[in-house]
């Protein structure tokens, strides 16, 4: 584990044993030219074997600023369409947008397109992104060609931003990360977390928005009280994603021993 | 890049189904503000101050000079305030280009403080016609979680209240002056008239009917918030701006377009806003007489008093 900063040589000479095949992860840099690896970020440089003969490199930095990578799992809200054939979708805010096909759900065809709204989430797989080309999305599991849990994420849950980033690839990768598993003895919940650096959190049944303010005047004692049992479960719900949110929020900037006493204080008036 | 912020429908849903149920998204009371924090007076230099307030952090310089007066008004001083926001607080905020936004914070807080007269140009008058002081605010804003206009303002009235010029000696019976180095007599604090505080509140529709707005009819479902974070300033439909001071006056009252609003509600935020008011001109008042003794007793300026034992 060594410090490595952009334009530094790349730490591991690869004339001596050419058997082992490279992959080249996140801040590193193959120049098409003259065939040399060269960082572009300034972090902490990692080695990890994958396979036999296939070696992983790549430099782990805490950044706020999120680049596409390909295969990085992303939440992103759809702000347009582009052409009819895709989604103009922002991944952070003050970034350029990245496309998203209306062919890469499952099922779709030209007929069958899916039906998303401007401001709605969806939880997408980085397919694409290179330099020259535009960013591009899927809501597909390529090995199934089925949903694979990606998609359009339900509006009772809560979307939020973490400024690190470092913070949820943790909470993506290391299954052994006590924060979630913490915050699932105070609570139940489903998540999706997007590496770059948003949070979708539901608690409880999270947002339960009232239909049934429609029928208010047909009925109106019996919607009415049925309005209020609904509106206290719901906003007990919401206190608590609430709730998570601010220990999700407080976490990326404490140790594990502090995580305790964060979730105390988030969940202190529920 | 895209210089606008997109909301979804998440956060605008849980936004609103909040505010129905009486919880605003950070916590906080429908009524309450962010109370500044990590506030650094300058042991420096008279003037210059940093503070944050929730996530907005601002710093404020406040510097004079000697110039000749404007011919009109041959016996006020000059007195100016710089805003300056660019990127640096936030990528919403174009570098060399003012938005409406920016615009608009400048102006409030010049309203507020300057056109206000709450700082005495006259004592700023050396010899008339000849020579006056000239008090220049910068205002730089460092990062940005919405309201602005109430840091701002607080921010400004802090340094000027901090700053202190130094003090005159006029010789040769009124045809030459001495400017005392700060060192070799104390210098003089500012006459400040009053302080006023700026107080933002956005109004949210929650109910979403416009129609019923535009017909003039009942409104008091409209819920208002006091010093919106950026997110809720993003989703608000309307915003008020209340400068007020610790003696119940009202300095200068905006609204621009947005949703409208009770006449009554107006005479209940002005009265809520009181209480505010008192605390924060209150706050100012300790910090710096905090500052004033810290100093006092750091230079140990005690032995400089008249009545000392030396």
């Amino acid at each position: 584990m060594s410090i490595i900063l952009p334009g530094d040589k790349f730490p591991v000479s690869r004339n001596h044993d050419e058997s082992i095949d490279i992959t080249l992860g996140p801040g590193l840099y193959k120049s098409v030219n003259s065939d040399t690896i060269l960082p572009v970020q300034a972090g902490i440089f990692q080695s990890k074997p994958i396979k036999k003969q296939q070696q992983l490199y790549y430099i782990d930095s805490n950044s706020r600023r999120y680049i596409p990578q390909t295969n990085d799992y992303v939440i992103g809200t759809i702000v347009g369409v582009v052409g009819g054939e895709s989604y103009k979708v922002s991944l952070q805010d003050f970034s350029s947008c990245v496309l998203l096909s209306m062919m890469a759900f499952p099922n779709a065809t030209k007929k069958n397109r899916p039906n998303l709204q401007i401001g709605q989430i969806v939880y997408a797989r980085v397919s694409n992104a290179g330099n020259e080309i535009e960013t591009e999305l899927e809501c597909i599991d390529p090995t199934t060609g089925k949903d694979g849990g990606f998609g359009l994420l339900d509006e009772s849950g809560y979307l939020f931003s973490i400024t690190n980033l470092n913070f949820t690839r943790e909470l993506l990768f290391n299954s052994e990360s006590p924060v979630l598993q913490k915050l699932s003895t105070r609570c139940k919940f489903e998540i999706a977390i997007g590496i770059n650096g948003k949070i979708w959190i539901k608690c409880g049944d999270g947002l339960v928005i009232n239909k049934s303010d429609v029928d208010m005047d047909i009925d109106e004692s019996s919607t009415n009280n049925k309005n209020s049992t609904t509106n206290i479960s719901s906003k007990k719900d919401i206190l608590v994603t609430l709730a998570a949110v601010k220990y999700l929020t407080a976490c990326q900037h404490k140790s594990p021993d502090q995580i305790d006493t964060v979730l105390t204080q988030s969940f202190i008036n529920i | 890049m895209s210089r606008s912020v997109d909301v979804s429908t998440n956060e605008r849903a849980y936004f609103i189904e909040g505010l129905k149920a009486g919880i605003r998204l950070n916590g906080r009371r429908f009524d309450e503000i962010r109370y500044p924090h990590n506030i650094h007076l300058s042991k420096e230099e008279y003037g210059y101050v940093e503070l944050e307030w929730g996530k907005n952090k601002i710093s404020v310089r406040v510097s004079s000079y000697i110039r000749k007066p404007f011919e009109d008004r041959p016996f006020e001083g000059i007195f100016n305030i710089n805003c300056e926001i660019n990127s640096m607080a936030s990528a919403k905020f174009e570098n060399g280009k003012n938005s409406d936004e920016e615009v608009l914070i400048s102006r409030i807080i010049e309203k507020s403080i300057r056109r206000s007269n709450s700082l005495d140009l006259e004592s700023l008058c050396i010899i008339a016609g000849e020579k006056v002081w000239n008090i220049t605010v910068d205002l730089n804003f460092l990062n940005y979680d919405g309201n602005f206009i109430d840091i701002g303002c607080f921010g400004v009235m802090l340094a000027l209240q901090h700053f202190k010029k130094p003090d005159i000696s006029i010789i040769n019976g009124g045809e030459d002056i001495i400017v005392h180095d700060i060192n070799e007599r104390e210098p003089q604090p500012l006459s400040i008239l009053h302080v006023p505080v700026c107080l933002t509140y956005c109004f949210y529709n929650i109910t979403n009917q416009q129609e019923v707005n535009i017909k003039g009819e009942s409104t008091s479902d409209d819920i208002y918030l006091l010093d919106c974070d950026y997110k809720e300033d993003l989703l608000k439909s309307g915003s008020i701006i209340i400068t007020l001071n610790k003696n119940r006056e009202i300095i200068q009252l905006s609204k621009n377009g947005g949703i409208p609003i009770d006449a009554s509600l107006l005479v209940d935020l002005a009265l809520g806003s009181i209480k505010v008011v008192d605390e924060l001109t209150d706050l100012m008042k300790k910090l710096i007489k905090d500052h004033e003794q810290q100093r006092f007793d750091e230079l140990n300026l005690k032995l400089l008093q008249v009545g000392a034992d030396r």
